[in-house]
């Protein structure tokens, strides 16, 4: 170990003698962000700083020297990251830690950071390293690929669950209409005809699974057809959400078949996304009101309004960032608005927030989300 | 009254069609798999043959292929409700072009007595 130390020191140290500057180099190119803090000094605050930790957090060098790094948490910071981080650092030990930290602009920010105390060649501790990268984007990137997956898995499982169904079907419906009008007895009439009616039904809610299946296996096309698509993503949301919640659509403000250009898989995410946000601000028992509108030839509003708490217009801006309703439901990855406004921005279109419907007690409004995406029909 | 072959693995699903049949005057000969109905068929004279497309033993398809590629014989009714990842219209798709006529599934009696009679009337 001794020997590995030293063999490192001395090659260093002729890089150091040949190109004086190399190493200052190596930490102020690092495309990973880097901090050092002194381990010395009470509160361990920051030495050093290289420039991608200024472009990661937009705050420059001399705001941040002599500080301690906990600036960059903020209200949504999870303080059980933060914990392990302080237990780390009485441990002397290195830590691996995603956590929410804010730039100086406010916006959050997904931090993974590798922090480990640093020993000198006296194996005295003289600071702490700090690795840092940003890795919102990515994170985004897999909660968007999972919610596809599994959309797609949903697809294919509804369209196998539906053929069954179907079959199994076919002789209940077949056979009591079949005999039906041999029966004499008016009482076992109306008994087989209720049989009979609920077997319609039946098929009615297997034939909706075959839809929700077809919509996934259009999988390769990046055009989503409304309101057929629209409709497909609200049945699956139903069947995803407590009946308790009232969900309503209302197509009168298009003329016709209208194509937005976005995969309808990816859609469907967007929509349940917004809707399971919206249905848990209600509490899961208020109505949701789901409405489209062609509002001029080359674009397509589609405005999801509940009669829940509302947002106020101050933070309107803040629910999309990651983690923000992750306090509302211990299901939710936190992620799901930020997800859906990636998706959205990434084919041209936004999501604005605005007054909703009038809540219950008649004192406010809810929440209305309005995607506003091309139109390309 | 007809002569009427029903291929269908799903015995219920056969069961149900096949009664329907019944009860409309006609003879019902019932089998599991296309290559039995097949093996019927040379034997037999049939006036219509109703076959599934997607069974696991054999393709229906290749049963109706095999029965029209003669000049004349039975008229032949394919019907699927599809399969998972297929639709319906995709396991159709093949035999439509040689079938008399196909049957989405579910279907109600009321069409399979009218498609049977409309292609046996004459």
């Amino acid at each position: 170990m001794q020997k590995r130390l030293d063999q490192g020191y001395a090659a260093l140290e002729r890089i150091a003698d040949d190109s004086p500057d190399l190493l200052k180099s190596l930490l102020e190119g690092s495309p990973d962000t880097v901090s050092v803090s002194d381990a010395r000094l009470p509160d361990l605050p920051l030495t050093y700083v290289n420039p991608s930790f200024t472009r990661t957090t937009g705050y420059s060098a001399d705001e941040v020297l002599g500080r301690n790094c906990r600036f960059l948490q903020g209200e949504d910071t999870n303080r059980g990251d933060v914990a392990k981080i302080r237990k780390a650092i009485e441990a002397r030990q290195p830590v691996d830690v995603v956590l929410l930290n804010y730039r100086k602009s406010g916006e959050p920010f997904i931090n993974s950071l590798r922090m480990a105390p640093i020993f000198d060649k006296s194996s005295q501790l003289s600071a702490y390293l700090g690795i840092q990268r940003d890795i919102t984007e990515e994170r985004l990137q897999a909660e968007r690929n999972i919610g596809q997956n599994r959309l797609e898995a949903l697809g294919t499982a509804s369209g196998a669950l539906a053929h069954q169904l179907n079959n199994l079907l076919h002789p209940v419906t077949s056979l009591i209409s079949l005999h039906l009008p041999d029966i004499e007895d008016a009482g076992i009439r109306k008994d087989l005809e209720m049989a009979h009616y609920s077997a319609n039904q039946a098929a009615d809610l297997s034939d909706n699974l075959l839809g929700l299946s077809r919509g996934s296996f259009q999988d390769s096309s990046d055009i989503t057809t409304l309101p057929a698509g629209l409709i497909r993503a609200v049945d699956l949301v139903r069947l995803m959400l407590p009946p308790t919640i009232t969900i309503e659509t209302s197509f009168r403000n298009i003329s016709g078949e209208l194509n937005v250009p976005i995969n309808e898989t990816l859609f469907a995410q967007v929509l349940i996304n917004i809707i399971t946000n919206a249905s848990q601000a209600t509490k899961h028992s208020g109505k949701i009101r789901i409405e489209v509108a062609e509002h001029d030839s080359s674009r397509v509003k589609i405005s999801i309004s509940d009669n829940g708490p509302g947002i106020p217009p101050s933070l309107r801006e803040k629910v999309f960032s990651p983690f923000y309703s992750k306090s509302n439901s211990k299901n939710s990855s936190g992620l799901g608005l930020s997800v859906a406004l990636q998706i959205i921005n990434k084919v041209d279109g936004q999501i604005i927030v605005e007054d909703g419907l009038i809540q219950p007690n008649g004192d406010g409004f809810g929440c209305m989300f309005i995607i506003d995406i091309p139109n390309i029909t | 009254m007809c002569q009427i072959l029903l291929i269908d693995d799903m015995q219920p699903v056969r069961h149900a069609i096949a009664a329907t049949l019944r009860k409309a005057g006609h003879d019902v000969v019932e089998t599991d798999d296309g290559n039995k109905g097949l093996e019927i068929a040379a034997k037999r004279q049939f006036d219509l043959i109703i076959t599934d497309i997607m069974m696991p033993a054999s393709d229906g398809t290749d049963v109706v292929f095999a029965l029209k590629s003669g000049g004349s014989g039975p008229k032949v009714v394919a019907m699927s409700g599809g399969g998972s990842g297929i639709a319906a219209q995709d396991a159709l798709s093949l035999s439509a072009s040689r079938a008399d006529a196909v049957l989405k599934k579910p279907f109600t009696n009321e069409v399979l007595i009218e498609t049977v009679s409309s292609l046996t009337s004459n």
